[in-house]
C-alpha cells in the first residue's frame, strides 16, 4: 500500500519536469514581452512621391443674343455664361457691325456691360448685327453668333427753325423750310401760329 | 497534489496567453527595428500618379491638386504631411508661364490608404492659386506640380 522508492522517483521527475515547462514558458514569455519597447520606439514612416496636377477653367462662347429695336434705342440680351468650371464671368463685350462687318463704336450703356443685357441709345441708321463675348479678368471666350441684321429706323425729322407746329392747324401759303428733302409732311401750320390755342 | 496540478496548469495557460499576445506584438515590432524577425518585410515607397480632378483654377482663385496614390504595401497608411516643389506647364507653357500659378510650400493632410489600395482619388483642396494677371493662354492650361507625401502605417 505503501509507495515505493520507484514511485517517490517518478512523481519527483515529473513535478520537476512541470516545473521546468513553468520555468521555461514565463522565460519565454518574458522574453517575448520585452520586445514591447521595441514596438513602442517603431514607427513605420512611408513617404509617397510623384506629380498632382492643377487645371485651369476656360470661357466659352457666350450664345447668340437676341436683339430688338425701339425707335432708336436697341436691347440686346443674352443668357448667363459661366466658366467651364461653373465660375460666373465677370463681364461681356458687346459689339456692333455694319451690312460689311465692319465693327463699329458701341454706345453707351453697351461699352461695359456686367448683367446679361444693354440697351444701345440713339443708334444712326442703318442695318446692324451685335455679338457678344464672355470675359473673365483677362480670359476671353469665342465671340458669339451674330444676331440677326436689325434695321434702325431713321431719326424723327426736327420741325423746321423758326416755326412750331401745333396739331389741328392748317396753312394757306408762305413757305415751309428746314425739312429734309425727302421729307413727307402730314401736318400744316396756319401762321402766325398762336401757340396758346 | 491536485491544487498544485491546478495551479501549474493556471499558470502554463496565463503564460500561454500572454506569450501568444507578444509573439502578435513582437512580429511586427520586430520588422519595425529590424533588430531579428525572420519576416521582416519592407515599406514600399505609396505612388503619386497625377489625376485630372475638377477644373477650378482662373484668374485670382485658388484650386487643388489632383492625384491618384497606390498603396503596394499589406498595411492601411495614413498620410499628415505634403511638400510641392516644381511647377511645370502644359501643353502651352510659352503662353502660359508656369509662373502665373504660385502653390504651398507644405502644409498638413489627412489621407488615409487602405492596404493594396490603386489609383485612390485624393486632392489637397485650394493651395494652388492663379494670378489675377494670368493671360488668355492659360485658359484650359494644366499644371504639373511635383509632389512628396509623408505619413505612417495605421492599424488595419
Amino acid at each position: 500500500m505503501g509507495r515505493t522508492t520507484r514511485d517517490i522517483d517518478m512523481t519527483a521527475s515529473r513535478s520537476q519536469m512541470a516545473i521546468h515547462g513553468v520555468i521555461w514558458l514565463l522565460c519565454a514569455s518574458i522574453a517575448l514581452v520585452s520586445l514591447d519597447p521595441l514596438t513602442a520606439s517603431a514607427q513605420w514612416s512611408l513617404g509617397a512621391a510623384g506629380v498632382g496636377r492643377a487645371v485651369a477653367q476656360t470661357v466659352p462662347a457666350t450664345a447668340t443674343p437676341t436683339v430688338s429695336l425701339s425707335k432708336q434705342d436697341v436691347t440686346v440680351s443674352w443668357s448667363a455664361t459661366t466658366l467651364s468650371g461653373g465660375t460666373p464671368v465677370s463681364g461681356y463685350v458687346v459689339r456692333r457691325y455694319n451690312a460689311s462687318l465692319v465693327q463699329q463704336t458701341i454706345l453707351a450703356n453697351c461699352a461695359s456691360v456686367t448683367t446679361n443685357s444693354c440697351v444701345e441709345q440713339n443708334v444712326p441708321t442703318g442695318n446692324w448685327t451685335y455679338s457678344v463675348q464672355a470675359t473673365r479678368a483677362n480670359w476671353f471666350g469665342a465671340e458669339s453668333a451674330a444676331a440677326p441684321s436689325l434695321p434702325s429706323a431713321p431719326p424723327p425729322s426736327p420741325s423746321p427753325p423758326g416755326q412750331k407746329v401745333r396739331a389741328g392747324a392748317t396753312i394757306t401759303g408762305g413757305t415751309l423750310s428746314g425739312f429734309p428733302a425727302s421729307s413727307t409732311i402730314a401736318t400744316a401750320v396756319a401762321g402766325p401760329c398762336d401757340d396758346t390755342a | 497534489m491536485f491544487s498544485s496540478k491546478k495551479a501549474i496548469i493556471g499558470s502554463v495557460l496565463a503564460t500561454g496567453v500572454v506569450a501568444g499576445a507578444g509573439l502578435a506584438w513582437a512580429n511586427w515590432s520586430g520588422n519595425a527595428t529590424g533588430t531579428g524577425n525572420a519576416k521582416a518585410r519592407t515599406a514600399a515607397t505609396v505612388t503619386i500618379t497625377a489625376a485630372t480632378g475638377a477644373d477650378d483654377l482662373y484668374p485670382g482663385a485658388q484650386g487643388d491638386i489632383d492625384f491618384t496614390l497606390s498603396n503596394n504595401n499589406p498595411y492601411p497608411v495614413t498620410f499628415t504631411e505634403w511638400t510641392a516643389t516644381t511647377i511645370v506647364t502644359s501643353p502651352n507653357a510659352a503662353g502660359c508661364p508656369s509662373s502665373n500659378v504660385t502653390v504651398n510650400d507644405t502644409g498638413s493632410i489627412s489621407i488615409p490608404v487602405a492596404a493594396g489600395a490603386s489609383n485612390l482619388a485624393a486632392s489637397i483642396d485650394d493651395v494652388v492659386t492663379m494670378l489675377y494677371t494670368a493671360p488668355d493662354a492659360c485658359q484650359g492650361q494644366t499644371f504639373a506640380i511635383t509632389l512628396a507625401l509623408t505619413g505612417a502605417q495605421t492599424a488595419s
